[in-house]
């Protein structure tokens, strides 16, 4: 019974830090949307030349890069987030990038595990519409860059969702930035590299459930922002 | 206006389409008859310049275009049209996927409107514009999918199985549209298909391809009365064909010898059409005439009926006009007459 008031309280306590505008709160959540927004940002960048050259393009060692795409799909954030800090770390080859426990290291691990989800998805998008649409565009005559852009165009539902489930990678993820970010606040309370993620395993552990039950309330918040998204457009597409 | 030479395909180990010699005369309809599988759509692919081919060469009016670069490809792709036998639409609207040929070759947007609006019209589709491709119906989309091909009104339309899979109210408008289009606007046409009915009302010449090799081609009266092969022969209706010995210009069949005017000496395939039997009365003709008894009686059409009758063993049949049949009060079991003349007969040397 005791426990059950604790919680209460604690779920009341955390909507007062959310709606009161915590600035506590407030530089955790901004950190986390910055970190996630840029690592996919990034990731689009490098996933979409890649799945187009990868869908369209025939070349030696395609297979290899496919298969290795896909295999880190499901690559562990730890061990990402362990390879990371070991690049940058003093003694590691990118250590003169002074870059650990910042936010572009996280950005950096994020990146690494958003991208072979957001290109494995879009070659497959891809995939899907070019087998039957690309002959159709062609002889109706499609030069190349036509057809690219005819099949992207029919892609684009594909590719929308393929960036939505890197999203959504990223925005779970705790493992990686904990060790590359180092989960840090600054004196004056403000988060430097500590995101809704990391802020729960941090509050949750110090015993501050008000905090880490707010976090949670806004991390679902952002989740569940992204699967309407996803759901909007997959209607949209039937 | 097309022309292939020695034509060679491999897909992966398997030899589909096997020295291609063909050619295409611009302002006819062309048919590429033959089953499924026989080659038919890569050999569409090949001459839309979809398909590299393993030897021989493609000419295009005359120009060498069998090893062209891409962008020189679109510009012979840009003068013809392949339609799939699955229509396979880009998603929207009836509007854009005719539009899409056009809006690539840069048409202005009124010029555009005019020309879907027109092509609707040809295929009986008016005020489908706004209409989304999925909620058409398995006719409509073929229209749709033929109509995006004639909007751009290429030189060469290359239709593949135009009308399987369609009902015959369907069949009827796809192919009146062929037909007025090759009239009108002195389009050539090629078509494929499995289907010798079509062949032979659509077409100026067919082209009979089996197992990749172009068993014969030429002029559709050419090829259904002279076929070169047995299979050529039955695709096209031939529906009695025969083992038989030749020599000294008559046919040894079984135990009886069958007249014929051809020199030839050896084993011999022999084949009359069913229409080309006749059912006579005794004595009235004496050569070629056997006595064959009647196993069964089929209506074929509302005009004709198809008599099976038994010789030795063998089927033969007949087509008769209905009214022989009522008058001639022919029945099951009954045994009759049958003769044909010696211009009707077909051999078809068999090589050691």
């Amino acid at each position: 019974m005791e426990s059950l008031v604790i919680f209460i309280n604690s779920i009341k306590r955390a909507i007062e830090l959310i709606i009161s505008g915590d600035p506590y709160v407030l530089s955790v959540t901004i950190v986390q949307l910055k970190v996630n927004l840029a690592a996919v940002a990034i990731s689009i960048l490098i996933s979409i030349p890649l799945s187009i050259i990868l869908s369209f393009k025939e070349f030696f060692g395609k297979r290899f890069i496919l298969s290795i795409l896909s295999t880190f799909m499901s690559l562990p954030p730890v061990v990402v987030g362990l390879v990371v800090f070991l690049l940058l770390s003093k003694s590691g080859p990118l250590g003169f990038l002074n870059m650990l426990f910042t936010p572009e290291a996280m950005i950096i691990a994020q990146t690494i595990l958003a991208t072979p989800i957001i290109s494995s998805m879009s070659i497959a998008s891809i995939k899907s519409v070019s087998e039957s649409l690309r002959d159709v565009a062609l002889t109706l005559g499609a030069n190349r860059y036509q057809m690219f852009l005819s099949i992207l165009n029919e892609a684009k539902y594909g590719i929308l969702i393929a960036i939505l489930a890197g999203y959504g990678r990223v925005a779970a993820e705790v493992g990686a930035i904990l060790i590359v970010g180092g989960n840090i606040v600054t004196y004056e309370g403000i988060s430097y590299t500590r995101t809704l993620t990391t802020a729960i395993t941090v509050e949750a552990s110090m015993g501050r459930l008000d905090a880490a039950i707010a976090f949670g309330i806004i991390l679902l918040m952002i989740s569940f922002l992204i699967n309407s998204l996803l759901i909007l457009i997959q209607r949209k597409r039937l | 206006m097309i022309e292939l030479v020695n034509v060679n395909k491999y897909y992966y180990n398997k030899h589909v389409l096997k020295n291609i010699n063909m050619d295409i005369k611009r302002g006819e309809i062309i048919s590429i008859l033959g089953l499924s599988g026989a080659g038919k759509t890569t050999l569409l692919r090949v001459i839309n310049l979809l398909e590299r081919i393993d030897s021989g060469k493609i000419y295009f009016d005359g120009n060498d275009v069998t090893n062209i670069p891409e962008d020189e490809k679109v510009k012979y792709r840009r003068r013809m049209c392949l339609v799939f036998q699955k229509p396979i639409f880009f998603s929207g609207s009836v509007f854009d996927n005719i539009a899409y040929g056009l809006r690539i070759r840069g048409y202005a947007e009124n010029e555009i409107r005019r020309k879907v609006k027109e092509v609707l019209e040809i295929i009986g589709l008016e005020g489908y514009e706004k209409r989304n491709v999925k909620t058409l119906s398995g006719g409509e989309a073929q229209r749709v999918n033929i109509a995006r091909a004639l909007v751009i009104e290429p030189e060469l339309l290359l239709l593949d199985e135009p009308t399987s899979n369609l009902d015959p109210k369907n069949t009827e408008i796809i192919e009146e549209v062929i037909r007025d289009i090759n009239k009108e606007r002195g389009m050539t046409i090629v078509i494929a298909t499995h289907d010798q009915g079509q062949a032979v009302r659509l077409s100026d010449r067919i082209a009979v391809i089996n197992n990749g090799v172009i068993e014969q081609i030429g002029k559709k009266e050419d090829v259904i009365y002279n076929p070169k092969t047995v299979f050529v022969a039955r695709f096209l209706g031939m529906k009695n064909i025969f083992r038989g010995y030749l020599s000294s210009k008559k046919i040894i069949f079984e135990d009886v010898e069958i007249e014929t005017d051809f020199s030839y000496n050896g084993d011999v395939y022999f084949g009359i059409r069913p229409e080309d039997v006749m059912i006579v009365r005794e004595g009235k003709v004496k050569e070629n005439m056997f006595k064959v008894r009647i196993n069964r009686i089929n209506l074929l059409n509302p005009s004709t009926y198809e008599i099976e009758a038994i010789f030795r063993s063998h089927k033969i049949y007949i087509h008769v006009p209905r009214h022989v049949v009522q008058i001639m009060k022919l029945h099951e079991g009954k045994y009759i007459n049958i003769s044909f003349k010696k211009e009707s007969i077909r051999i078809f040397p068999i090589k050691k």
